[in-house]
């Protein structure tokens, strides 16, 4: 199973790139194997969903990315400047503490973001999801 | 010469914003204002809209208690459509309560409360490098521990429940669901799991000796009696606490309320004067007397809505946003609740004191309130609470054909009320219903009563008072601030900037 999560508040423009993407994606269809997630503003409770998984793909806003892009997170990358638990943590805090917590079965993680929430992004970035939920590591190319 | 400092000290909260104001002299809070500073409007947005509507609505109003507004709404349409919840009910509608408490009660104790003891402030102090080694953000040994344990025990909710948080699973008259011989199973897993943890890295001792320490003398032989004890997450708290003299600061008025919460089934083998596991009640000190809800009133002659003399009840109070720009006046979007006039502190403290727990009237009549006082009866509530969940998860077992839902009387016209205990503290809900519709809805917040303005005899609210006499070394850095306000567990991650003289010096997350 490869998991997509959409990160993001659909009332508050700047931050809905992720919804946006849901709803996209909702609306294609996803192919067998790919399990789409409304993560919203849920924080480090959707720990749980980085658990029992091969490959997760987090879609979000990510101020100054300019073009959609493609980071695969891993122990130690500093995802964020936020480390306290609270609710301005977001998604490097949940990142930090799937990794802190450690353990053999942490699926390989990609973050997928741009900053721009207009169609033409989402599109592409809902696309992006896609190829890299079902191939992982080197989907930019193949998208 | 005496120093003054204006501290505006902004702390973002799950329920809205909030600020507090500060006059520091010499050193020492002088006076304080607490603002809410967001408006948010649920309750008008229920007016109008179907009576079931505030089953889905309310626990979207924060994503730590969310199980509690459900609660809340539920009780208010049970007591508006004279509902009888079976006993299955009542025990899902517990079990899921009683877990958000746990979860959060750890969670607020060591990612939000404990990290600033690894504040740098405190670096020259012998036990700060240990400080760091617990609860250092996503490496202390506590921190990684508690985001664990509570990832896990919540799932406890989600198959009771179908999701956490927001999850809507209690209607009036009881539950949506019947958990299957093997979610109970697995909910009894998780529970024991969580218990055996709880007991290990928590107390360093098991639930039954730590509900034998009955006094301050009790607290101070449990600390000597083992390494295991002193070197456990509550032995550790206590020395720190004391080393700063917790004790001694954020003492406020020394009134509680406890809205009393988790009903006792009819069959049970767990027992209760009251009919519920936590009493309702208010107390003076440790002077506790019955709890009448009709004896609460919000006021706002110092909150930004339009303006009434004096206090009302819920059930006629109203919610007209109303900025005046009167800074010196009204300076906040939360109002003040007063239960007969009075400010009332609530929260787990609230609860030990009203239900005349041993340990905790003896530390307040000796001590009154303070924050380690306050914080120990959080880290400590759930050696209240696992023994019941366990009683009433084994209920459950032995009775699964046993009814979970008896069809209510029609939610046509009506008013109700539902209170409950939230892990924060006293939560109610105050709903009227004409024509299958809502007309009128009104809560106040465990947050509401601790973190509220001024009222109309310009009375402080309960952490206002709590915070004059704090000593703050650092202006800019005001670590004892953090400490008076999340003893309260103010429901929030705080970005704190300390404004010296209308300049910003420094921004600390907690």
């Amino acid at each position: 199973m490869n998991r997509i999560i959409c990160l993001g508040n659909p009332f508050v423009e700047s931050d809905s790139l992720g919804p946006r993407v849901f709803a996209e994606l909702s609306a294609r269809g996803l192919p067998p194997g790919v399990e789409l997630i409304d993560g919203g503003l849920a924080g480090l409770n959707l720990l749980r969903f980085l658990d029992d998984c091969q490959r997760v793909v987090l879609a979000d806003v990510v101020l100054g990315a300019g073009e959609p892009f493609i980071m695969e997170a891993s122990a130690g990358a500093g995802f964020s400047s936020v480390t306290a638990f609270g609710h301005s943590s977001g998604a490097g805090y949940l990142l930090g503490a799937r990794f802190a917590l450690g353990g053999p079965d942490i699926p390989q993680i990609f973050v997928i973001g741009a900053e721009s929430s207009h169609p033409q992004v989402v599109r592409e970035v809902a696309g992006l999801c896609l190829q890299v939920a079902l191939h992982g590591r080197g989907a930019e190319v193949m998208a | 010469m005496t120093q003054i400092h204006k501290l505006n000290i902004p702390l973002n909260r799950v329920e809205g914003d909030l600020e507090l104001q500060l006059d520091v002299q010499d050193g020492v809070v002088a006076d304080v204002w607490s603002a809410g500073t967001m408006y948010r409007g649920f309750e008008n947005i229920l007016a109008g809209r179907g009576a079931m509507d505030g089953l889905v609505i309310t626990p979207r109003i924060c994503g730590i208690c969310s199980t509690a507004h459900l609660t809340a709404a539920s009780r208010a349409l049970d007591r508006l459509s004279a509902a009888s919840v079976p006993d299955n009910a009542r025990r899902i509608r517990n079990l899921a309560l009683m877990t958000e408490h746990i979860q959060s009660d750890i969670r607020h104790g060591f990612l939000l409360f404990a990290p600033d003891f690894a504040n740098p402030i405190y670096k020259d102090q012998p036990w700060f490098d240990e400080a760091i080694r617990r609860y250092a953000p996503l490496k202390g040994s506590a921190a990684i521990e508690t985001i664990r344990e509570s990832k896990k025990i919540l799932e406890l909710v989600a198959i009771l429940g179908g999701q956490w948080p927001h999850s809507s699973f209690m209607v009036p008259g009881g539950v949506v669901s019947m958990p299957s011989a093997g979610d109970l199973q697995t909910c009894a897993f998780l529970l024991e799991n969580y218990h055996q943890w709880y007991q290990k890295a928590v107390l360093g001792c098991t639930l039954e000796r730590w509900l034998d320490v009955k006094s301050l003398k009790d607290l101070d032989n449990w600390l000597d009696e083992n390494d295991s004890q002193r070197n456990s997450e509550v032995g550790f708290f206590i020395q720190v606490a004391r080393a700063l003299g917790l004790d001694k600061v954020g003492r406020g008025w020394g009134n509680f309320i406890s809205y009393g919460g988790l009903d006792l089934p009819a069959e049970t083998s767990l027992s209760a004067a009251s009919g519920q596991l936590i009493p309702a009640g208010f107390a003076a000190g440790t002077k506790v007397e019955a709890f009448d809800q009709a004896q609460i009133a919000e006021h706002v002659a110092h909150s930004w809505f339009n303006g009434y003399q004096g206090g009302k009840h819920p059930f006629d109070g109203v919610t007209h946003p109303y900025a005046t720009g009167n800074e010196g006046e009204r300076y906040s979007w939360a109002k003040a609740p007063r239960y007969r006039d009075l400010p009332a502190e609530t929260g787990p403290l609230a609860e030990m004191v009203i239900a005349g727990h041993p340990l905790f009237t003896d530390l307040v009549e000796k001590g009154g309130p303070n924050v380690l006082v306050r914080q120990l009866a959080r880290l400590t509530r759930p050696t209240t609470l696992l023994p019941a969940m366990k009683t009433w998860l084994a209920e459950l077992a032995a009775s699964p054909n046993d009814r979970f839902y008896n069809p209510p009387a029609a939610l046509e016209s009506g008013e109700g009320f539902g209170l409950t205990e939230a892990t924060r503290g006293a939560l109610g809900h105050w709903v009227k219903i004409e024509d299958g519709q809502i007309t009128h809805y009104q809560i106040i917040s465990p947050t509401s009563w601790n973190g509220s303005p001024r009222d109309s005899m310009d009375v402080r609210g309960p952490w206002e008072q709590a915070l004059l006499g704090t000593t703050v070394r650092d202006p800019e850095n005001p670590v004892e601030v953090g400490h008076v306000i999340r003893s309260f567990d103010a429901c929030l991650v705080c970005t704190v900037h300390s404004l010296e003289r209308g300049k910003m010096t420094y921004r600390l997350t907690v």
